[in-house]
Order: C-alpha cells, then sequence, then structure tokens
C-alpha cells in the first residue's frame, strides 16, 4: 500500500470511528447537533479525501450519505432511531468501500446490492421529509449540500465531424445545477485568415454547481468523451473545509452561557487542541521494527549484568560509577521503549459499545452499557489478542446474562439492564472486569447441566468456585435456547483458552437474581520482568518481582510448626507453603547453609515457596522455553544470566492454579 | 451582411467563412453581422465569429451581431461567448 | 570446531549431486540426519533441568542467546541415557511444528562424517532386525558395507510426545 494510501485508510478509519460513536451517542443519550456535525463531517471527510484518489464508488455513496445528513442539520429530516440505524449501515458500508478500493479488490456483489439498496432508502428520506424534527431546532444556517464543481474542456480535432452539438450539451447540464460562470478559452483560436473552419480551436473552463457527483457530470459528456478532454474537479474542498472549521464557534449560541458551560467549552476547545498537538507527534511504526528495538535493549540487559559481575569483582571505584550511570539509562531507555508498547485500552473497548448496542437491539433488550478505566495501559499485542474472547464475553452478557425488560420489570428492577467493562491495575497485572446486572448463574443449574452432558460424574462434590468453572469447560453452554448472539458452538472454554495463552485467566462470580461478573487477570506486558533471583537445588529460578510480597528466612521455629501439613504462620496468618526442591525433583544444594521462604502473591492469594540461596532483585529478559516445554509446570520462560546460565521464571498465577487443583 | 439560413452550422461553415472573409477585406471600422434570419448557431458558427472578432481586433477594428434571436441570444449565453461578442437584439 | 565440518565438503559436493547427511554414533552405532535441517553441532553446553519432563529431555541450553532444549536420543531410542564425554556434541536442528519453527538440540556421542547421498541410494526400512524402534528409521543408506538407520526427524522430534508432562507427585 502507498503511504498516500495507508494515509486515506487510516484517515477513514478515525472517521468511520467518530461517526460510529457518534451515532451510538446519539442511541444512547439523544440527537444533538454535535453528533450530527460530526456525522456529517466523517462522510464529507470521507468523501473529500477519496476524491483525491477518485475513488468513484466511495465518492458516490458518501456523496448521498453527506446529503442526506445535510438534510439532517438543516431540520430537513428528524434524526429517529430507525435513521441512526440507517447511519449505522451506511458507516459499515463505507468502511466495506473503503476497504475494497484500498486493497484494489473488486467491491463483490453483495455489497454493490447494497450499496444501491441504502442509495434508495436514503433517496426516499430525502424526497419525503415526512417527520419534521419536533422540537423547535432552529434550522441552522443555509449551508448549501451542493457541490461546486470546476470542469475544464477541450474540444479535440475531429469534434465538429460527430456531428454533436455541444451547446445542446451545457443546456442539458445547465438543467442539473447552476452554471455559475463558463468561460471560453480562445488561446488557440487563429484570425478569420488561418483559420480552418472544420477544426474546433476552443476550450471552457466552466464552474457549476449542483447536487451531482463527478460520475454524474461525466455521464453528461458520455457522447463525445471520446472528442473532448474533460476533466472534473471538485471546486467545494478548499473553501468549504475552512468554512466548517469555523462554523462550530460561530454555531455556538451566544445567549446565556453559564460559567460551568463556558468551562467545560474551555476544557472542550482544549481537549481538541491537544488531540491536534497529539496526531502532529504521532509517527506510525511497523510493531516488528519496536520488537528488534527491544530485543536489542534485552540483549543490552544481558551484557551490562554481565559487566556488572566484573565492576564488582575488580572494585574499581571509577569503573562501578560509570556503571551505575550507565545502568540508569539503560532501565530508562528501557521503560521508554516499552512504553511505546503501552496503549490505553479505552480506544479497543469504544469498539464494543456498537457490538453490545447491536446485540442488545437484535434482542429487543436496553441495555446501559458503560466503560470504565479506559486510559489503563496494556501491552498493544495483548489488547489485539484480548479483543475477541472480550467481544465474546460481553455478548454472552447481554444474551443470557440480562434478562428481558418485561423480566427485570417483573423482579422489580429498572428496566435498563448494566453491563459494565472496566480495566484497572492490580499488583503487577491488568484486571479487566465484565459487570452485570442480570440473573446470574444458579449454582445447581451450572451442576446438573455439567453432570448431563458427562462434564463430571453424578457422585462429583464441588465447590461453589469449582461449579463456576464448569462454565469454562468444552461443550458447555448455559442457554436453554442456543440464540444466534452466542452460544454458536464458541463457549466460554475458548476465552478461557484465549487468556490463557495470554498467560493471564479468568475466573466467574455470580449471584442468582443479581448477576453475574468475569475477571480476567493479564500479565502487563511480555519482554522484560523485574525478576528476584535465587536457587534451588542446582538451579536458577526467577520469580517477577511485583509479585514477591516478602521475603524470610526459613528457620527451626517454623519446620517445629509446619508439622505435618505444608502450612506456616506468617505473623498469625497461615499460609501454604510449597517446597520447591521437593516439588521439583531437584537434587539438595550442597553450597546452600540456609532455606528461605518467599512469599509470593497474585492477586487474593498469597503462599510461600521453601527455596535454597537468594540472589535478590535481577532485572531480565524473558525467552520463550518454546513448545517442547508447554507442559512445564509453573514455568512461563527462561532467562539468560550475566555468566550465560540460564534460569527459569516463575509462572505464579499458573502455580496456584496447579496447587488449587492437585 | 445579412445570413439568410435559419440554422448556420459545421455544414455552412466553409460559406461563412468566406463571407466574412469578405467582411474583413473592405475596411469599414465596424462590421455589423444581421442574423434576424437565423433561429440556431452552432459552436463552430460561434468560433468563426470569434476568429473574426479577433482578426479585426488586430486591425482596430469592430464588430457586432445585430438582430439576434433568442435562439442566438442563448447560444451565445450558454457558451459564455456573449462577454467577447457584442450583440444587439432584434 | 565441528560446524566446520559441514561446510568443508565442497570438493565432494562437486562430484557427486545429492543430500548431504550427517553421520554420527549412538552408543557405538552409525546412525544418520538429513543435514538440511542442522544449523550447527556445538561441544555439548552446560544443561539446565526443566523439572517434571520425560527422562529424555534433559533440559534447556543456551545457544548465543537462544534457549534450545535439548533431548537425550540415546535416551529416546535405546532406553540408555548418554555418557558425557568429550567427544559429545549437540546437533542442533531446526523444525516446524504448529507453523513455528524453532531450534532443538540432539545430544549425540560423537560426529562421524558428512556424507552425501543421491536419494536413489535410500533402501527401504526392514520390519525387524533393528536396534531402534521401525518408526523412528525414514530409510536405510548403504554405507562401506553396512546400512546405516537414517532417522526420522519427525519422529524422532516428535513435540507432542516429548512435550508430555511426567508429574513426579500424581498418584
Amino acid at each position: 500500500m502507498s503511504e498516500e494510501l495507508e494515509y486515506f485508510n487510516e484517515d477513514a478509519q478515525e472517521q468511520l470511528q467518530m461517526m460510529e460513536s457518534a451515532l451510538l451517542d446519539a442511541m444512547e443519550k439523544g440527537v444533538n447537533s454535535e453528533y450530527i456535525g460530526t456525522i456529517f463531517r466523517a462522510m464529507h471527510t470521507i468523501k473529500g479525501v477519496a476524491g483525491m484518489f477518485s475513488f468513484e464508488d466511495i465518492i458516490s455513496f458518501t456523496h448521498i450519505a453527506e446529503n442526506l445528513m445535510d438534510a439532517v442539520r438543516n431540520g430537513k429530516i428528524a434524526l429517529n432511531e430507525d435513521l441512526l440505524m440507517l447511519l449505522l449501515e451506511c458507516k459499515d458500508h463505507v468502511g466495506e468501500l473503503v476497504h475494497c478500493a484500498v486493497e484494489s479488490i473488486a467491491i463483490p456483489q453483495n455489497t454493490l446490492e447494497k450499496d444501491k439498496l441504502l442509495k434508495l432508502t436514503i433517496k426516499e428520506y430525502l424526497e419525503s421529509p415526512a417527520d419534521k424534527p419536533k422540537a423547535l431546532q432552529k434550522p441552522e444556517e443555509e449551508v448549501s449540500n451542493s457541490n461546486l464543481w470546476h470542469i475544464s474542456l477541450y474540444l479535440k480535432e475531429h469534434f465538429f465531424e460527430t456531428g454533436m452539438d455541444l451547446l445542446s450539451i451545457l443546456a442539458y447540464l445547465q438543467r442539473l445545477g447552476t452554471l455559475h460562470s463558463i468561460s471560453p478559452v480562445l488561446d488557440k483560436l487563429p484570425g478569420l485568415e488561418l483559420i480552418d473552419p472544420h477544426k474546433p480551436y476552443l476550450g471552457f473552463e466552466i464552474e457549476f454547481e449542483g447536487e451531482i457527483t463527478k460520475e454524474e457530470i461525466v455521464e453528461v459528456f458520455e457522447f463525445v468523451e471520446d472528442d473532448i478532454t474533460l476533466d472534473v474537479f471538485s471546486a467545494t474542498k478548499a473553501q468549504d473545509m475552512e468554512a466548517e472549521e469555523i462554523k462550530p464557534q460561530e454555531q455556538e449560541p451566544p445567549i446565556q452561557i453559564k460559567p460551568t458551560e463556558i468551562q467545560t467549552i474551555q476544557a472542550k476547545k482544549e481537549s481538541l487542541v491537544k488531540q491536534a498537538g497529539n496526531v502532529s507527534q504521532s509517527l506510525r511504526v511497523d510493531s516488528s521494527k519496536i520488537d528488534t528495538l527491544i530485543d536489542t535493549i534485552s540483549e543490552m540487559v544481558i551484557a551490562n549484568a554481565r559487566i556488572n559481575r566484573y565492576v564488582e569483582k575488580y572494585a574499581d571505584a571509577d569503573l562501578e560509577e560509570v556503571c551505575i550511570e550507565l545502568g540508569t539509562l539503560l532501565e530508562e531507555l528501557r521503560n521508554n521503549v516499552m512504553n511505546i508498547r503501552m496503549v490505553a485500552v479505552g480506544e479497543s473497548f469504544e469498539k464494543f459499545r456498537r457490538v453490545v448496542n447491536d446485540v442488545a437491539r437484535k434482542l429487543n433488550k436496553k441495555i446501559n452499557f458503560t466503560i470504565q478505566g479506559g486510559d489503563t495501559e496494556l501491552d498493544k499485542t495483548v489488547i489485539e489478542k484480548i479483543a475477541d474472547p472480550l467481544l465474546h464475553m460481553l455478548r454472552n452478557s447481554v444474551d443470557h446474562g440480562i434478562e428481558t425488560t418485561q423480566e427485570r420489570l417483573e423482579k422489580g428492577k429498572s428496566e435498563y439492564g448494566n453491563v459494565e467493562l472496566r480495566a484497572y491495575p492490580e499488583s503487577g497485572a491488568i484486571v479487566i472486569e465484565i459487570e452485570d446486572d442480570g440473573k446470574g448463574l444458579a449454582l445447581d443449574a451450572i451442576i446438573s447441566k455439567a453432570r448431563a452432558k458427562g462434564i463430571i460424574d453424578e457422585s462429583e462434590e464441588l465447590s461453589d468456585a469449582e461449579a463456576y468453572k464448569l462454565i469454562f469447560e468444552p461443550g458447555f453452554s448455559t442457554a436453554a435456547v442456543i440464540s444466534d448472539i452466542s452460544g454458536r458452538g464458541v463457549g466460554m472454554d475458548v476465552v478461557k483458552k484465549n487468556i490463557e495463552a495470554l498467560k493471564g485467566e479468568i475466573e466467574l462470580q455470580s449471584k442468582v437474581g443479581k448477576g453475574s461478573c468475569f475477571t480476567i487477570r493479564l500479565p502487563l506486558t511480555l519482554a522484560i520482568i523485574e525478576g528476584f533471583l535465587f536457587q534451588v537445588g542446582h538451579t536458577n529460578y526467577i520469580i517477577p518481582l511485583d509479585m514477591v510480597s516478602e521475603v524470610i528466612e526459613f528457620t527451626a521455629k517454623h519446620r517445629v510448626n509446619m508439622r505435618e501439613n505444608n502450612l506456616f504462620d506468617l505473623r498469625g496468618t497461615l499460609l501454604p507453603l510449597l517446597d520447591i526442591r521437593n516439588y521439583y525433583n531437584e537434587l539438595p544444594c550442597k553450597m546452600c547453609e540456609r532455606q528461605n521462604i518467599i512469599v509470593v502473591k497474585y492477586g487474593r492469594n498469597k503462599m510461600g515457596l521453601l527455596v535454597d540461596e537468594l540472589f535478590g532483585e535481577y532485572q531480565t529478559v524473558i525467552k520463550p522455553l518454546g513448545r517442547l516445554f508447554q507442559n512445564a509446570p509453573g514455568l512461563y520462560g527462561a532467562s539468560i544470566l550475566g555468566s550465560g546460565e540460564i534460569a527459569l521464571i516463575f509462572d505464579i498465577p499458573a502455580l496456584f492454579e496447579m496447587l488449587k487443583i492437585n | 451582411m445579412i445570413f439568410e439560413s435559419d440554422v448556420l452550422g459545421i455544414e455552412e461553415a466553409d460559406g461563412i467563412r468566406d463571407a466574412l472573409l469578405s467582411c474583413l477585406e473592405n475596411e469599414e471600422p465596424l462590421i455589423m453581422i444581421d442574423l434576424i434570419n437565423v433561429n440556431k448557431i452552432d459552436l463552430s458558427i460561434i468560433q468563426l465569429f470569434l476568429s473574426l472578432r479577433q482578426s479585426l481586433h488586430n486591425q482596430n477594428r469592430k464588430m457586432v451581431l445585430i438582430n439576434c434571436t433568442n435562439g442566438v441570444v442563448d447560444a451565445l449565453k450558454l457558451s459564455g461567448c456573449s462577454q467577447f461578442l457584442e450583440c444587439s437584439y432584434e | 570446531m565441528y560446524s566446520q565440518i559441514l561446510m568443508d565438503d565442497d570438493d565432494e559436493m562437486a562430484i557427486k549431486e545429492g543430500t548431504q547427511y550427517l553421520l554420527f554414533y549412538l552408543q557405538s552405532n552409525l546412525y544418520a540426519l538429513r543435514g538440511e535441517f542442522i544449523t550447527e553441532i556445538v561441544e555439548l553446553p552446560q544443561i539446565t533441568k526443566v523439572p517434571w519432563m520425560l527422562p529424555c529431555v534433559k533440559g534447556v541450553c543456551n545457544i548465543r542467546g537462544t534457549i534450545v532444549g535439548v533431548i537425550d536420543i540415546a535416551r529416546c531410542l535405546l532406553q540408555n541415557d548418554f555418557i558425557n564425554t568429550n567427544r559429545t556434541s549437540l546437533v542442533i536442528v531446526k523444525i516446524i511444528d504448529e507453523e513455528m519453527s524453532h531450534k532443538i538440540g540432539f545430544i549425540i556421542d560423537e560426529v562421524y562424517e558428512v556424507e552425501v547421498f543421491e536419494a536413489s541410494e535410500l533402501q527401504g526400512v526392514p520390519h525387524f532386525g533393528l536396534p531402534i524402534h521401525s518408526k523412528y528409521v525414514e530409510a536405510m543408506i548403504p554405507y562401506k558395507g553396512d546400512f546405516i538407520p537414517l532417522l526420522s526427524l519427525k519422529n524422532v522430534a516428535d513435540i507432542e510426545f516429548l512435550s508430555q508432562r511426567e508429574n513426579p507427585h500424581a498418584t
């Protein structure tokens, strides 16, 4: 894809996203002129940019959609729910057209049909503006929606021989709009002494205005197209865009503005300015380049660790100073690079609104969908990979979670079902939750279903937490009727798998009649971690530092208190203790003098690991162990130490999970 | 000079050029072309008028179309040539 | 130092058209591996044990910054652990599994030679009389009056099988 085309694509996507947000907001909060303006501008801008590339299909469609929005803007047509839905479809359709144009593929037949259908529907709206807006929506000042075209027309040598009369063609054009001016170009015209009466020497520069597309103009000249050179370009762009930039400010009602409103307006303007600033500074980079950069820095981190070992060995004060400085800089560099990969989840979350909306509409449910913590940052690849599972779960919540309006009213709940999607950081992980206030999941229903499907035995007794886990089992679906919204084979087991592939975990809490809450925990990032290095037997191990709660020496007292069970007393709280040496079959460590307990935490869980020698904090690069070790217990990856030795990295969440199972 | 035909088009262009050339040859400062009988002209004819105007312009002479019918006026306006060709209505 | 072997045989290559094969010793018998998947051969590096793996999966090692899993093929094929001598080597092969390429290392007792054979020289696998299970053998190569089993990389490096967990705590 050429750079210009990429720009066009990004621009169009952005406009479409803004349009969608405006449409959804309008559905939820009611129509206002700001939303209308956004929708209009989206269509208008895409049309304009498409014009530069001569993407005729996009131009012709967006032109009509723009006409429609103009009529809305002028108060000729009311923006009711049906129309909002139509516009949503238009948005999708334009997205489709843009895709075809950008990938330079032929527009598929069904899209072409859709094109026709949508155009027809829009035309109906335009021709019979049946329902006038009820409120006295002041018709905003007349902005003509028609386009100003500049037509450049030159006659070719054999024009007169065609027998076609250009004048009648111009007369026809005049009927389609307004001929603002037509200027003959006489440069080539010789004097009468030299003229060949059969040859045309003329050209015309025409300013034409009308609700007409470039295509339609060209069509006017269809019969003579071989004998003229024709250039049609929009004269609207420059002036119009300027006009629109200015208008919103002009439109702000100059009456009775409360101070608070002024503030919001001010804030809005500021944020606009800010946004503009961001745009100009942002730079799109191939993510593989960032990956390479991270790899290089990873190697530097390793090399630096090695230098530090020598520094310790030679105890040279100057060298040490330089090394400390280098270490600080490296740290800074690393943080900056890692930051490049971190993206706020908000943008991705916004896209879900559309889905929730569509599903709710299809099911005739009323949903109040809220997003919280949109500015929480997460590694870009993690965000991309989590999108599908989240989508599926949101659909589930609306479909199976929230009751019908009727049921809700009967239960004394509010007519609107609430679905909330939120994200927040928590001890080295990011938590994403989807909560609804729907009917919740009945434990006995889950269990009997699992029994019926043979997922568990008749006799098996389960704790609540275990029972909730059943819905993540393959082949489990709680809906009595499988609707076309969710539960079409792909179930929560796929969701769980996807999340586990990201080293995350998912759990469900639910109360019958009150609602359900899915909680997903994801690691912040994938490449470099601050670790805590220690030894068990002959092997080096690392635990991500932010999961280390504290480290204590394992004493005789602990040993006595432990007796037969695997619990130890941490200031009055009993915690499970895992003897890593025993668990992983490590040989005893000959050199090690004493054993230690590392207390690790994850989410609400804590436990102690009984280990040998402690080495302390260690910044490290995570390297994958590869598929050969995909089943390695509680291990996340490996890291190469300064000495070239390998340390295995603990996957604490997986370890908790394993111990609960065993 | 005066044209007799109702319609002037590319078929007549050669003849009209000769006629106009003869006007160019006499030395009258103002050439008047009477279009009272003409109801329709096409671009090839307008082009000849413009060409004549150019030649006259070089000699500091002028031309005017007189007794223009609606058909002629419309054609001149439509082609944007009315700004170059002075014409009087019938 | 061994990695040179693969490249030094240019002369031979010129004479004979065909594929390169690595011949090596495993408990005093010769075996062969196709050269095309071998990326390098190194002295046996330090191995870090990974818990709960099959006895033939020895752990991981550091090959110039990449973590490479180490397989003891003697243990896999002959049920005997390898014996570490100064000739023990690690053959690094690149395998494609689930559309991802990654490297694993095979421990061998000694590199013998790199030879070129034509495809027509390869012969079928007998159903009995082999020192190892026939599924691990792709073909037999006649060499100096004897037959050398050509190991099937696909079946020897069967990730699905090798990645199994052996839980010592399972009841």
